[in-house]
């Protein structure tokens, strides 16, 4: 019995030995990398870059990191194919909003007198303080404003009840193996009046709402190459202006100025980059890298083009009324 | 000469694989998948025939060989309750004496029916405690054979493909042991029969059902719910099975108890007919085959999954009355799996493929025992594929195309210490539309027994596939692996196979077998992960070597049957210059089962697995990334960042090892002819915290099945 007593003791000890967790260290050691983000945009002649390193800490919240990964002093050369121009980015800083991690003000680099006029290949050069060299090609794009189908848009649509239509004529880029990618908005803007003094804000309008298991949700265009139109459904326009005020009683405090339907642009690494941030595989898979892409040679980061054009879309003063708000 | 049909006495059910010794002259043959055999070149006199298989009582036979005239034995064998007891492994040695069989497992349901079950028993999961046959984890049921990818395996269902014979993201096989009567598994090396994968074969074998009465039998388990029906009619017989699970408590399991909203089903028929007054010495059968898996989530911010499988199969078998027989064999398979991204931002995915295969066999034993075999094959497979990569690029590929091939072998068998197995398989492929190639897949292989306990045994060969599966090694749990023809940018992959082997058996009860191979492979297609743009492609080429070597014990002493198995093996692949060792490189695996027959209808069993950690890619730290909620925004670069992980190099850390014991108690219970059986099955008995994989995002350990007792109960009449 005794002996019975001590094969079981000892297979307890074996199992339960056996049962313990292995350490293993996911991380390996820590790789030395930077990113460079410039979007140049074609209706502005204020463009911005950012230069971040990467970084580390102990554990795996990289929340935690509170060293600010934004570099300063690197040089960096824009050049604009279409004229040759080159230009050079100066260095400053932005106070930040948000201090939740980092409390120094935020470096970043702009130039204020570059405004692409025609489609051209641009290319820029970051030379970091430590040597090190991030590069990026590109091409700035242009849809002209007549692009959009030349008609009289109003709110509520004069043509069709149900849906508020628009549409575009698609534009083939003559720099080789480019493409246009778009993204069309339709945004009421609006004042909201606090303490007397009207306060502007914008409304953006999703295509339709979709029933979840958590109420409806809104559902807004995707980034798309080989898209010519979009509607906007009449009923989905009119919820958008009755959440302006939502839980207000005090609809008289908001002026409805009038819609902007907008057409934004960008060329096919921005487009690349921002549809791929925006995808997952699906619930069930499990995938273990995630997707990633960058246009930097020599790091990470996106150097792309973003242009676009609007037209204004006068919104009815007796149907703003009908909601209790003040017109214009 | 003397041919054979050797059978269960109760149900006429082929014994697959049963021994055949020829008394007088010590000489033996194995039956084949059908139950057959064939023996030719005897003396003309009156012999004594002894036919064993494990499970039966042995039975004695007096023939009468006579000149030009083919013997006829039709054997049934009676089964016996108290199994092991009772083997007999009568002429089985003499039956393996020069028999070419390396990397070839033969496996009776039978052989399987003991050891610990699980949720259910699983027929891929069975073949994961082979040695050089890995798992990528208890979370899915995919197996891979010596260093490839699971997608160059093959499923043949009674000769039909079976593309993707699994339910519930992976976890099980969609294939119903209860209506399987046998299985081969190539690990490599398999012969010109088989062709279109690269690395192994595994051959299902269905059962007839009942010839002499109807029967039926019911069996829950914590998953599922299955009735089986067969019985005979005129000159032939019929079974029916059909499998539905009904709960996803223990898929819960499976998934860190996260809901599953999995709805599977499989459904299996079969008519058998064989009347020698309508065709003399012939036998067809008609089968159909089908499996559905839903997952449907009530909620439209959610995607949902379907897919399923079909197959339709006519198999023809005659034998002549010359040492002759053929097999044709007609079938049709589908395969059509769809993701509905719905609004949950996930990426679409839908592929279709329809297989019509046209084959024919025939083999030859001339006097000198040596045998010639040969056939051709016709498939034409038509696949569409409509899938967005995770970067959101978008493939939309429609593609048919025939492959016609034809192989001739020589077996030769003359000498009962040296086999040799000599052929090649001859294809006009390309399935691709437009395009066409030939390709020759040259294979051999040989059996040298110097001594009666051992024997040396090696093989080569050249394999070919041209269909290939767009699917991610980075995915560790995949919902289905999508098929598409080997497109027209890609050559056919292909791999060269080298395997020796030592086979010793001291005693009848003991027997010891060693392998060792090295495999090179060329053409791989691999999912292009640099695939930005559309014009990008899908797939590139890349290649991959494996090598290790596989030791394995077997040892039965009443009432215990002991198997232990150790493999050692690196496997590398090289994508664009860059070698690295894919996800499912294991370098050690050892599986030790035991059985025990404990007398009164007890069955117990123990299995336990051993498996070094798996490669894994390590987070090499985290940059801030910019994140673009809105275009329009016009400060999006000056405060729109959030942290991403940076990745080191692919696969260079290893996980923890894993291992896992399994136990499994079972009783049968036998009222007239009412049979039940329960079994009681632990897995993870010890509750080891075996990692899955690291949450990249929080570094979370995400751990395997827990220690989970499951209940299996079977009913049978």
């Amino acid at each position: 019995m005794k002996k019975l007593i001590f094969m079981l003791f000892v297979t307890t000890i074996i199992i339960t030995s056996l049962a313990c967790d292995d350490q293993v260290n996911p991380k390996t050691d820590f790789r030395e990398l930077y990113a460079l983000n410039c979007v140049i945009k074609g209706d502005t002649s204020l463009q911005v870059a950012t230069i971040s390193r990467a970084y580390d800490v102990n554990g795996f919240d990289p929340l935690s990191n509170t060293a600010d990964p934004f570099i300063k002093g690197a040089k960096i050369k824009l050049t604009y194919h279409g004229t040759g121009e080159v230009f050079f980015f100066r260095d400053t800083t932005l106070i930040r909003t948000d201090n939740s991690r980092y409390t120094s003000p935020m470096s970043y680099y702009y130039i204020k007198n570059f405004r692409p006029t025609y489609e051209s290949p641009v290319s820029i050069e970051a030379v970091l303080p430590n040597g090190k060299v991030l590069s990026a090609k590109s091409t700035v794009l242009f849809i002209s404003r007549f692009a959009i189908e030349n008609r009289s848009y109003t709110i509520p649509s004069t043509t069709t009840g149900k849906y508020l239509g628009f549409s575009w004529t698609a534009a083939t880029p003559s720099v080789k193996d480019e493409k246009i990618y778009y993204v069309p908005e339709l945004i009421i803007k609006y004042a909201k009046i606090q303490g007397g003094t009207p306060i502007e804000l914008q409304k953006k309008v999703p295509l339709y709402y979709i029933s979840g298991e958590n109420g409806e949700f809104p559902l807004y265009p995707s980034i798309q190459s080989n898209i010519t139109s979009v509607n906007f459904d009449t009923l989905t326009i009119r919820r958008s202006l009755e959440e302006i005020s939502a839980g207000d009683a005090n609809k008289q405090n908001y002026i409805i100025r009038n819609a902007v339907f907008r057409l934004i642009i960008t060329d096919k690494n921005l487009a690349v980059y921002y549809a791929a941030q925006k995808t997952f595989l699906d619930e069930f898979s499990v995938r273990v890298t995630q997707p990633e892409f960058t246009n930097i040679n020599g790091g990470l980061g996106i150097f792309g083009t973003l242009n676009s054009t609007y037209i204004n879309v006068p919104i009815k003063p007796e149907y703003i009324v009908k909601y209790g708000y003040k017109a214009f | 000469m003397l041919r054979g049909f050797v059978a269960d006495s109760l149900t006429a059910e082929a014994l697959p694989y049963a021994n055949v010794l020829i008394k007088e002259l010590n000489r033996g043959a194995t039956t084949d998948s059908r139950g057959f055999f064939v023996m030719a070149s005897l003396p003309n006199r009156r012999l004594t025939v002894v036919i064993s298989y494990i499970g039966y009582r042995s039975k004695q036979f007096i023939v009468d060989v006579e000149p030009y005239i083919v013997t006829d034995l039709r054997a049934l064998l009676s089964s016996t309750n108290i199994e092991m007891k009772t083997i007999e492994a009568t002429g089985s040695r003499v039956a393996k004496e020069n028999a070419t069989d390396l990397s070839l497992q033969r496996i009776a349901m039978r052989d399987l029916e003991n050891l610990p079950k699980g949720v259910e028993l699983d027929i891929f999961r069975s073949l994961q405690t082979l040695p050089g046959v890995q798992t990528g984890g208890d979370v899915s049921a995919r197996f891979y054979v010596r260093g490839s990818p699971s997608n160059e395996n093959l499923v043949l269902l009674d000769n039909t493909t079976i593309y993707n014979p699994y339910h519930a993201l992976g976890i099980f096989s969609a294939i119903d042991p209860d209506m399987i009567s046998s299985m081969e598994f190539y690990k490599g090396g398999f012969p010109a029969d088989y062709t279109h994968r690269l690395s192994s074969v595994l051959k299902v074998v269905t059962k007839d059902g009942n010839k002499n009465s109807f029967g039926g039998k019911a069996a829950i388990s914590l998953l599922t719910a299955k009735l089986l029906l067969e019985g005979p009619i005129p000159s032939g017989s019929f079974i029916i099975s059909g499998r539905k699970n009904y709960s996803d408590v223990i898929l819960k399991k499976f998934r860190n108890n996260n809901s599953i909203p999995a709805d599977f089903y499989d459904l299996f028929a079969k008519v058998n007919y064989s009347d020698n007054e309508f065709m003399q010495d012939a036998k067809f059968a008609v089968s159909f085959f089908k499996s559905g898996d839903k997952i449907l989530n009530d909620n439209p911010r959610r995607e949902d999954f379907t897919w399923d499988n079909s197959t339709f199969a006519f198999n023809y078998f005659q034998v002549s009355d010359s040492p002759l027989f053929y097999q044709l064999d007609l079938s049709y398979s589908t395969f059509n799996g769809e993701k509905i991204p719905n609004f949950s931002g996930a990426k679409g995915l839908k592929n279709e493929l329809s297989d019509f295969t046209m084959r024919v066999d025939f083999n030859y034993v001339y006097d000198s025992k040596d045998e010639l075999a040969g056939g051709f094959k016709i498939t034409e497979v038509h696949t569409d594929l409509i899938l967005e990569n995770f970067r959101g690029q978008a493939t939309n590929t429609s593609t048919r195309g025939v492959n016609v091939s034809a192989y001739a072998k020589y077996k030769i068998l003359r000498s009962p210490i040296f086999g040799a197995d000599i052929g090649a398989r001859a294809h006009a492929t390309r399935f691709a539309g437009g395009g066409s190639s030939v390709f020759i897949e040259p294979k051999t292989s040989f059996t040298l027994r110097f001594i009666p306990e051992v024997a040396l045994k090696g093989s080569w060969g050249i394999y070919m596939q041209d269909i290939v599966t767009v699917s991610d090694e980075n995915e560790v749990v995949s919902i289905f692996e999508p098929w598409i023809i080997t497109p027209l940018y890609l050559d056919p992959s292909n791999a060269i196979h080298y395997i020796g082997g030592l086979e010793i058996t001291p005693t009848s009860n003991l027997s010891f077998n060693i392998e060792s191979y090295y495999k090179i492979m060329h053409n791989l297609a691999i999912v292009n992960d640099q695939k930005f743009f559309e014009s990008d492609r899908d797939l590139i080429s890349g290649s991959g070597k494996s090598y290790g070597i596989e030791f394995e014990m077997k040892y039965m002493f009443n009432p215990f049957r002991f198997s232990g198995s150790y493999a050692w093996m690196r496997a590398f692949k090289d994508v664009r210059g860059k070698v690295y060792s894919p996800r499912y490189d294991s370098r050690n695996n050892i599986n030790l089962s035991l059985e025990a027959e404990l007398g009164g209808g007890w069955v117990a069993s123990a299995v336990w697995s051993y498996t070094s950690g798996l490669p894994f890619t390590q987070i090499a730290g985290y940059y801030d990334r910019l994140t673009i909620d809105q275009l329009s925004d016009n400060q999006f670069l000056l405060d729109s960042y959030n942290p991403f992980v940076l990745l080191g190099e692919i696969n260079t850390g290893q996980l923890p090892d894993y291992h896992r014991l399994d136990l499994s108690l079972s009783k049968k219970i036998q009222i007239n002819r009412l049979k039940m059986y329960i079994d009681l099955s632990v897995l993870n008995v010890y509750n080891r915290n075996n990692l899955f994989y690291f949450r990249r995002d929080n570094g979370e350990r995400v751990n395997m099945l827990p220690f989970l007792p499951s209940v299996n109960f079977k009913v049978e009449l």
